[in-house]
């Protein structure tokens, strides 16, 4: 503002004494008086003329301005052309109509001010070093004309100045310089041309100036950073009415709805030829399991091998297994498919649901969820009978489950076995155990030690026949034994893959998930993988990435080359620990039960004294042990029992 | 085909639940367009949605149409061979009939799938859409085979792309194999900027009659990005000039040290509750300017959160007790009276100097009055420090990234772990902590501000926030 003020002064002062310069003749008042106020009034007009004009196509007035000065830095800038045009657009938004057209407004207005100021004390300066002569001849101004500016302009300066008497006064030597009636008549003028400066060029300006640095300040105090984008650039358009949904037929199905009867074919359904390949011990021509002959019938994905199934179907009345894919969406494809096998045969087909595990890594659990309610709803409609079995994660127990289904010789309602209530409180007895001779805090050995005997008292009767650890087992026992830390981070890693998504970002599974993968480690040395398949278990194991490299750290011996962790302190790793320990107990104790309900259960583990999705803090084994009781009184309560 | 002076009509076709609503929800920018659900036939009518010029909002650029699912190709495809009756016949001929025929009009049947081919035959270019986590099947083969007898170009497009189970080598050689070569990827849930970009390129090639729709479309998205940015940035230099000028005065109830700790802690504790929520609402703005809200926003928040690996600023080294004296100017005066005193040869007997410290004793505390107070007081001040400052300016800048890559479609947090690397803090040039030091010593600039907070802005404020603003968005390349 001020140096704006001082280069209207330097224009004032220029102009006046340019103006006030005598090159023979007297000064011509009107003249001066018009350059003088009616410039800056002409200029200030014009402006706001051009920008009137160009204001409907380019929007507020002065913000026309600022584009124009952007265009310079865009075309500097090397970064993104549009985006540095977007923000100086808003920025010229923001000067146009915000604090910032006004704080243009106050910078305009000091020009004119220190304009107007300087004038009219240039005019004083040089009249008192000059006796300047004053008078109406000019050589582009008619006489008469100046006369009638002059008398126009002191019309409304009467008030203040009184009646001045403006007559043409000439300067030395034709009037002497102390000539006392040269002197008024000179100071008239004077008057005149200062209090004609102030009232019609400085006054309004200044208040203008004011006016704008007010309004400028409650701008700028309510200035806001736009919060909508500027507008919606697509809409809805009509839509046809939705189409009827199929109405499911209430009727008999067309087949016999028998399910003890032996299956004697199979087909797949959608299964990619990237899943895990069926085991042959079922289906296959080995008879280990009591099943002979069960014939494949191919893929059911394309209409010549469904009217191929269909055909060997109907001429053999065989039932027949429906291997599907959980991913794939159950559509009416689907369901017409199915349809047409079991109307073919003339038996209810046993619909094997397989993928389980590819379905929890691809899908958030709600869509899980939903997914596998799909399907169960859709063998519910067609009247057959659905068994979910991840094949590729078989266990002893879901083999002969599946051999027993393929021979019809299971039901649906047979699937629930009770749960032993024993084998959870032994798991946590052992926990209790080595809270006892392991102070202050478990170590890797102790940890593992303790989930180990976790793992045999769930896993006491798994298989671990070199079939067992097929699917999983395999992965295990590359695990370097003598190397329990790298063990612990490779198992994690591989436990990543099986992560459902919705998990992963689980604040709790982070906590605990180191504890997981030392679990998994412990079984895989110890247990089978029948402990391990198809278990969110494993989903906590891939969460737990962070979690194990924290506990893996700070249980490390102090010759570690690694900084000691120094963020969790003893009571939140005790916590860790013991959260961990008791969340691997209750995850092996619910196996067999729905997906849901153990998900429930562990969040329940986790929510137990409000630690809302967090660690316990234990403060020692004492708080550790009652923290134990009110978990498994909480876990045995939500699963229906009586703590 | 429709003439040149309609809009562009594109029709989204394919398999039950391949993302098809989700693709026209993010390519709309509308969370609002129909129902996405994991159970497959969600989509039960053909549904339009329409990219409007900003030029003129009754010129509609193209209408995208979503359509019901191929559930049941198998079917569809006999049904469709069924009815030929000479071998050279038509595909299209077929089609009509086809459409004409009872398993078309049947809901129990094919009606579905006959609405699909029906908005497909209208359209101008067909997008196929794939999950490209399926493996492509014998079933995918006939519906590319039933679409085909629409003669309109068809792009594969493959959805989920970002997801790891994701094989789009697979789908481009089956796609190849069926004679389709321009696939292009583009997930619906995963937002890239780029897939966008050789999506409406692809439309362009197979459309060229519609060039100049397209390219007022891709000029559409390419200032609205622009613009959304401008807009993050300018809430995100709002914020942090807010937590960067803040200021709490502790107020302890004696001069003694364990009561000025214990004041300090409180008021470091206010100022960092007030600045995570100052700092989740500026988060939510930026969603706002982006076209999401409620959930979606908070679940773009979580991937934030997750991103960042719980980093928070409110750390112990975050935080800073500001210095009470402000001695810088006096220095310089008392420096000055030496230097006349000198330049005088000590004729003036050090008045110079003297009367450089009387000023630089007045200056202090007329400067530093309240400060001085405080000292005496055993009050300190509270503020941001550079680590925290710096962190939530990454979290910001964050924020927008993370908006930039979200779909529309997106309801879940996605794994954005990309976002925050080291890239990004070589990335920064360190102007928007140079300019956001410029707030410092103005604790009325912040509305975080206690005692004498926020006092409304002033045209200094408003003008860093742009500054800060600008210096943010260079980071923003295409």
């Amino acid at each position: 503002m001020l140096v704006l003020g001082v280069l209207g002064g330097i224009a004032g002062t220029s102009t006046t004494g340019e103006l006030l310069r005598q090159d023979g003749g007297p000064v011509h008042a009107a003249a001066v008086l018009m350059i003088l106020i009616g410039g800056p009034w002409s200029f200030i007009l014009l402006r706001t003329l051009i920008l009137l004009a160009i204001r409907r196509r380019s929007g507020p007035l002065l913000g026309r301005l600022v584009p124009a000065g952007f265009g310079w830095m865009i075309n500097r800038s090397p970064g993104d052309a549009d985006l540095t045009a977007a923000v100086a657009g808003r920025t010229a938004s923001m000067l146009a109509t915000g604090p910032g057209r006004r704080l243009a407004a106050v910078g305009s207005g000091a020009f004119w001010c220190g304009y107007a100021s300087i004038a009219i004390l240039t005019i004083w300066f040089v009249t008192a070093r000059v006796a300047l002569g004053f008078g109406w001849e000019s050589s582009w101004l008619p006489a008469e004309v100046g006369e009638s500016i002059v008398e126009f302009a002191s019309g409304p300066l009467t008030p203040i100045l009184g009646d001045l008497s403006l007559e043409p006064v000439a300067g030395p030597p034709t009037a002497a310089a102390d000539d006392p009636l040269a002197l008024t008549r000179r100071r008239a003028w004077i008057l005149f041309l200062s209090a004609g400066i102030g009232i019609y060029l400085l006054l309004p300006m200044l208040l203008w100036t004011m006016l704008q640095a007010a309004v400028g300040h409650l701008a700028a105090a309510r200035w806001q950073p736009k919060l909508r984008n500027r507008h919606r650039t697509s809409r809805v358009g009509q839509s046809k009415p939705d189409i009827a949904p199929s109405k499911t037929k209430a009727t008999t199905p067309g087949f016999d709805q028998k399910t003890n009867v032996p299956c004697g074919r199979f087909v797949c359904l959608d299964r990619p030829g990237t899943a895990v390949p069926l085991p042959s011990e079922i289906f296959g021509l080995d008879d280990a399991h009591g099943l002979v002959g069960l014939d494949g019938l191919g893929d059911l994905d394309s209409r010549d091998s469904m009217e191929h199934a269909l055909t060997l179907t109907r001429e053999s009345g065989h039932r027949i297994a429906v291997i599907a894919w959980l991913p794939t969406t159950p559509d009416r494809g689907v369901r017409r498919r199915l349809k047409e096998l079991g109307d073919a045969s003339g038996v209810t087909p046993l619909l094997i649901l397989d993928g389980g595990a590819p379905l929890r890594r691809r899908e958030s659990p709600s869509i899980a969820a939903t997914r596998l309610e799909d399907w169960r709803t859709l063998a519910s409609e067609l009247g057959i009978e659905a068994f979910e079995c991840d094949l590729a994660n078989l266990t002893e127990t879901s083999r002969i489950g599946l051999a027993d289904r393929l021979q019809g010789r299971g039901s649906p309602d047979s699937d629930s076995t009770p749960r032993d209530r024993a084998t959870l409180d032994e798991s946590f007895a052992v926990i209790g155990r080595h809270l006892s001779t392991t102070p202050p805090l478990p170590d890797d050995d102790t940890l593992a030690t303790c989930l180990q005997e976790i793992a045999r008292i769930h896993s006491a009767q798994l298989d671990q026949s070199p079939e067992g650890w097929r699917s999983w087992g395999h992965r295990l026992k590359e695990l370097d034994p003598s190397s329990a830390a790298d063990g612990l981070k490779m198992i994690t890693t591989r436990g990543l893959d099986l992560l459902p998504g919705g998990i992963r970002s689980h604040a709790g599974w982070i906590g605990i998930g180191g504890i997981l993968g030392a679990a998994a480690c412990a079984a895989a040395a110890v247990a089978a993988p029948a402990a391990l398949v198809s278990l969110p278990a494993w989903a906590g194991t891939g969460a737990g990435i962070a979690g194990i490299l924290k506990v893996w750290r700070s249980t490390r011996p102090t010759s570690s080359p690694e900084t000691p962790d120094t963020e969790a302190d003893e009571p939140d790793r005790l916590g860790e620990a013991v959260l961990g320990a008791a969340t691997v107990s209750v995850l092996w104790w619910m196996q067999g039960e729905d997906e849901s309900r153990i998900s429930a259960a562990l969040l329940k583990l986790l929510q137990i004294r409000d630690s809302n999705g967090g660690t316990p803090r234990l403060e020692n084994a004492e708080a550790a042990r009652q923290w134990l009781a009110e978990a498994r009184g909480a876990v045995v309560e939500m699963t229906g029992g009586d703590s | 085909m429709n003439e040149p002076s309609s809009p562009l009509r594109i029709a989204v076709v394919g398999h039950a639940n391949t993302g098809k609503t989700s693709l026209l929800q993010t390519l709309l920018r509308r969370r609002d367009f129909g129902v996405v659900s994991p159970t497959g036939g969600t989509t039960r009518s053909v549904k339009a949605g329409e990219i409007i010029s900003v030029i003129n909002e009754d010129e509609t650029l193209a209408i995208i149409l979503d359509t019901p699912g191929l559930e049941d190709s198998i079917n569809l495809r006999n049904k469709i061979e069924s009815l030929r009756t000479d071998r050279r016949e038509d595909p299209r001929t077929l089609l009509d009939r086809f459409l004409a025929s009872p398993a078309a009009q049947d809901s129990n049947d094919l009606a579905m799938e006959a609405s699909s081919l029906e908005a497909a035959m209208q359209s101008d270019v067909l997008l196929y859409a794939i999950d490209a986590r399926d493996e492509p099947q014998p079933r995918h083969l006939d519906e590319l085979a039933v679409l085909g007898m629409t003669a309109r170009p068809l792009i594969p497009l493959l959805n989920f792309t970002a997801r790891p189970e994701a094989d789009a080598d697979s789908w481009r050689d089956a796609c190849a194999r069926q004679g389709l070569h321009a696939t292009v990827s583009f997930d619906a849930i995963v937002f890239d900027d780029a897939g966008e970009a050789r999506l409406l390129d692809a439309i362009r090639t197979l459309a060229p009659a519609r060039e100049d729709a397209i390219d007022a479309w891709r000029a559409l998205r390419k200032s609205e990005r622009a613009d959304a940015i401008a807009g993050a940035n300018e809430i995100a230099a709002d914020f942090l000039i807010d937590a960067a000028a803040a200021i709490i005065v502790t107020n302890p109830s004696s001069r003694e040290a364990l009561a000025r700790e214990e004041a300090f802690k409180a008021a470091t504790k206010m100022l960092l509750d007030a600045l995570r929520e100052h700092e989740s609402r500026a988060m939510h703005r930026i969603a706002g300017i982006f076209g999401f809200s409620g959930e979606e926003a908070d679940a773009a928040l979580l991937e934030i959160t997750d991103a960042m690996g719980g980093v928070d600023f409110a750390d112990t080294a975050s935080l800073e007790r500001a210095g009470l004296w402000a001695a810088g100017a006096g220095t310089g005066l008392v420096a000055a009276g030496a230097i006349v005193d000198l330049a005088v040869g000590g004729i003036s007997l050090g008045g110079f100097t003297a009367l450089g410290a009387v000023g630089a004793a007045i200056g202090a505390i007329g400067g530093s009055g309240p400060k001085i107070l405080r000292r005496l007081r055993g009050q300190d001040e509270v503020r941001i420090g550079k680590t925290g400052l710096a962190l939530l300016e990454l979290r910001q800048h964050a924020t927008t990234e993370a908006f930039l890559k979200r779909g529309h479609a997106a309801i879940e947090p996605a794994r954005i772990e990309a976002t925050i690397t080291k890239a990004f803090m070589d990335q920064s040039d360190g102007e928007p902590e140079k300019l956001l030091a410029e707030a410092r010593g103005h604790p009325k600039w912040s509305r975080l501000s206690i005692p004498g907070g926020w006092q409304g802005g002033s045209n200094a404020r408003a003008s860093l926030a742009l500054r800060i603003a600008t210096s943010l968005g260079r980071r923003f390349k295409d």
